[in-house]
């Protein structure tokens, strides 16, 4: 969580990030599924 | 060399934008009716050059290769060179030669000036 | 190029992504659902603000629809400035334990520390590929103008009796000047200028290729035309679409001071001659644009002082900071003046500069080369001639006891092919082709009759060029002759003729080009020293 806070700070690139809220979510609320939805207009997920 | 029989006017139709009345005959003899009216459409930058062939009477392949030679001044200087009023017959020379791919081709005034 | 990459996905494109999470091996990946723009979830999601639990919705939604089929309890969405950027979904919960409303505080929480910093992801994102994409241009700016330094001559020609210079200086873009000179035997020396369009890595390849090709024709061949006419034929399979060269080869012989060049749409050439500036022309169309070119060809023969100056269109294109263009006019009066140090490269250069002002980056690549011939032991006075090739003779068929409608001449002067133009329509008026076919004839005859003055009669007025239109139930067909019948074929043309014709006629030539368009049947034929050339016009559809 802390690194993860620290991340955001950082400002990394948004596949770290994005993988880091799904970490930090997965970790703490123990969901049976997870998966997360980014507009493609907005995300630079490429690459 | 005999001279062409030539006339070419250039006047401004739009902002950015001049044409050139072409009246007579292009051969390889009207390389400086040519090079001077499209020097004088060009003269401080412009969007496009429009050729008015309204009034040709008749083109030879020297005068398409003179076209060829303003259409790489035209690309250089970075404006669009188009061109109306063409007869079927010469319209069909521009394809077969392929000169319509680089000078656009329109019906009339109106139709190019609507296209710049 | 970079706002085109950024812009390159469309707006409102949705897409899925699914974010891969090791951390926790229990955890199920299901396919994310993207929420499209105007769904009424998107519009709830924005209105909340916070994680929605969908057990709670009533309302129709093809995006909820397909979260609940997936077993999603809880959606929290990413919503940056007001627009809802992304979510995350959750199943229930491995315990079994519903998400509290500390949970859902939590999560909410989360998420709005993420939009923003998604933004300043994206943005660094963003500002490393545009300096990605500066610096590859800066890089392929290095390769290409590597491959202009490394292509262009290192030394200049040292011949006595003549003194040669070169000037280039590529834009910051790097376009497509080169000059090259090529050492032929016999003393002579041939000289290149070309342009090619297109700018950066893509111009000097074609440069390099066209520079290749350049060399090699030009040991085979001894007329600047058949050069040209080679390189042309060679360069237009390897050329990319919508790219061409312009180019002049001009041959030298150092010993009695002719200069023989041929033109592929370039600049043409200035001289300053002991009677004044003089523009020489060579029409011909650039290189790479269609196979089947022919060039013509110019001479001139130097005497002592005279200067010939080559240039690129970087000169007389360049514009004055308020806009007006250098241009040929003044180009070729800044070549007529003769100043004391007698420094035509330099004056040239310099005059430019001036016109430019001190301040302007330069539009487009610089070329000069300036040919000055300093002693001859002639002096001879200037002359000024066009040459030509002949058209080379096949066999060919004849037509059949057709009815004769006019038989004419008209001597072999520039122009006159109108004439014959005239006179061919008055001929045939009575057979009603229709219109179009009509204008298609008189175009072939007016190239056909215009090769047969400059090519086949090279211009010499006392010989005629023979016309004749005859008609038979079928056909019109118009029947050309000149006196270029036996005259030597220009090497370049064997092959292409040997390939290409199957003994029907020559393709030399952008005007014959046309002319095979124009008609339904193009015969040539020779008998002697004439040379026939044969039109024939189905007369098909006649009115």
């Amino acid at each position: 969580m802390d690194g993860f806070s620290g991340s955001l700070r950082q400002g990394l690139d948004p596949n770290t990030l994005v993988g880091g809220w799904v970490g930090v979510v997965s970790e703490t609320m123990q969901p049976s599924s997870v998966s997360v939805w980014i507009r493609n207009d907005f995300g630079t997920l490429e690459g | 060399m005999p001279t062409a029989n030539t006339t070419m006017n250039v006047r401004e139709v739009a902002p950015r934008v001049r044409v050139i009345d072409i009246s007579g005959e292009i051969t390889a003899f009207s390389e400086k009716e040519i090079s001077t009216a499209h020097e004088a459409a060009a003269e401080g930058g412009v969007d496009a050059v429009v050729l008015n062939f309204e009034g040709l009477e008749y083109m030879n392949s020297g005068g398409i290769g003179l076209l060829v030679t303003t259409l790489i001044r035209a690309q250089r200087s970075g404006h669009r060179l188009m061109a109306y009023g063409l007869t079927d017959h010469y319209s069909q020379i521009f394809s077969l030669t392929r000169l319509d791919e680089a000078i656009e081709i329109f019906d009339d005034e109106a139709a190019a000036l609507s296209a710049v | 190029m970079v706002q085109l990459m950024r812009r390159r996905r469309a707006e409102g494109t949705e897409s899925a992504q699914v974010e891969e999470t090791a951390s926790e091996s229990k955890t199920r990946l299901i396919d994310a659902i993207p929420i499209p723009m105007g769904d009424p979830l998107e519009a709830l999601l924005l209105s909340n603000g916070g994680p929605v639990v969908l057990r709670d919705l009533e309302f129709e939604s093809a995006a909820l629809d397909g979260l609940r089929q997936s077993g999603v309890e809880l959606v929290v969405p990413l919503i940056g400035q007001g627009e809802l950027l992304g979510a995350l979904y959750l199943g229930p919960r491995l315990s079994d334990q519903p998400y509290s409303t500390d949970d859902r505080r939590l999560l909410g929480s989360l998420a709005s520390q993420v939009a923003p910093a998604m933004k300043v992801a994206q943005l660094v994102r963003e500002q490393q590929a545009e300096a990605k994409e500066r610096e590859r241009i800066q890089q392929e700016l290095q390769v290409a103008a590597l491959i202009q330094q490394t292509l262009l001559p290192k030394e200049l020609p040292a011949i006595t009796g003549w003194q040669v210079d070169a000037f280039y200086r590529p834009a910051r873009a790097v376009g497509g000047d080169f000059y090259d000179f090529i050492d032929l035997e016999d003393g002579r020396l041939g000289v290149v200028i070309g342009d090619v369009t297109d700018k950066g890595v893509p111009a000097a390849l074609v440069m390099a290729t066209c520079r290749s090709m350049l060399r090699a024709a030009a040991q085979r061949h001894s007329a600047p035309s058949a050069v040209l006419a080679e390189v042309n034929d060679s360069l237009v399979p390897e050329i990319p679409p919508a790219m061409f060269v312009t180019c002049l080869y001009a041959i030298i012989d150092t010993g009695a001071g002719e200069i023989v060049f041929a033109n592929a749409g370039h600049n043409l050439p200035y001289v300053r001659s002991n009677g004044g500036v003089i523009e020489l022309r060579a029409t011909g169309m650039p290189l790479g644009l269609m196979p089947g070119m022919s060039y013509e060809e110019t001479s001139y023969g130097m005497g002592a002082g005279e200067v010939m100056v080559l240039t690129s269109d970087g000169i007389t294109e360049a514009h004055s900071p308020e806009g007006e263009m250098y241009g040929f006019a003044r180009l070729m009066g800044r070549v007529g003046k003769k100043t004391s140090e007698d420094d035509m490269l330099n004056e040239v250069v310099n005059d430019l500069e001036k016109f430019t002002g001190p301040d302007a980056e330069q539009e487009d690549d610089i070329t000069l080369v300036v040919v000055k011939r300093t002693s001859s032991a002639q002096g001879a006075a200037s002359t000024f001639l066009p040459l030509e090739g002949g058209v080379p003779l096949q066999d060919g068929g004849e037509s059949e006891g057709p009815q004769v409608l006019a038989r004419f001449s008209v001597p072999s002067e520039e122009g006159n092919e109108r004439i014959a133009i005239a006179k061919v329509t008055a001929a045939i008026g009575s057979l009603a082709l229709q219109p179009d076919r009509l204008e298609r004839l008189k175009t072939a005859v007016g190239e056909t009759v215009m090769n047969a003055i400059e090519h086949g009669n090279e211009f010499r007025s006392e010989l005629d060029v023979e016309v004749e239109v005859c008609a038979n139930d079928d056909t019109v067909s118009v029947l050309v002759t000149d006196q270029g019948g036996d005259k030597l074929i220009p090497e370049a043309a064997v092959p292409d003729i040997e390939a290409k014709l199957a003994g029907e006629q020559t393709p030399r030539g952008w005007g014959l080009f046309l002319i095979e368009q124009m008609v339904d049947e193009v015969k040539s034929t020779s008998n002697g020293g004439a040379h026939t050339v044969e039109l024939v016009m189905n007369r098909e559809g006649a009115l």
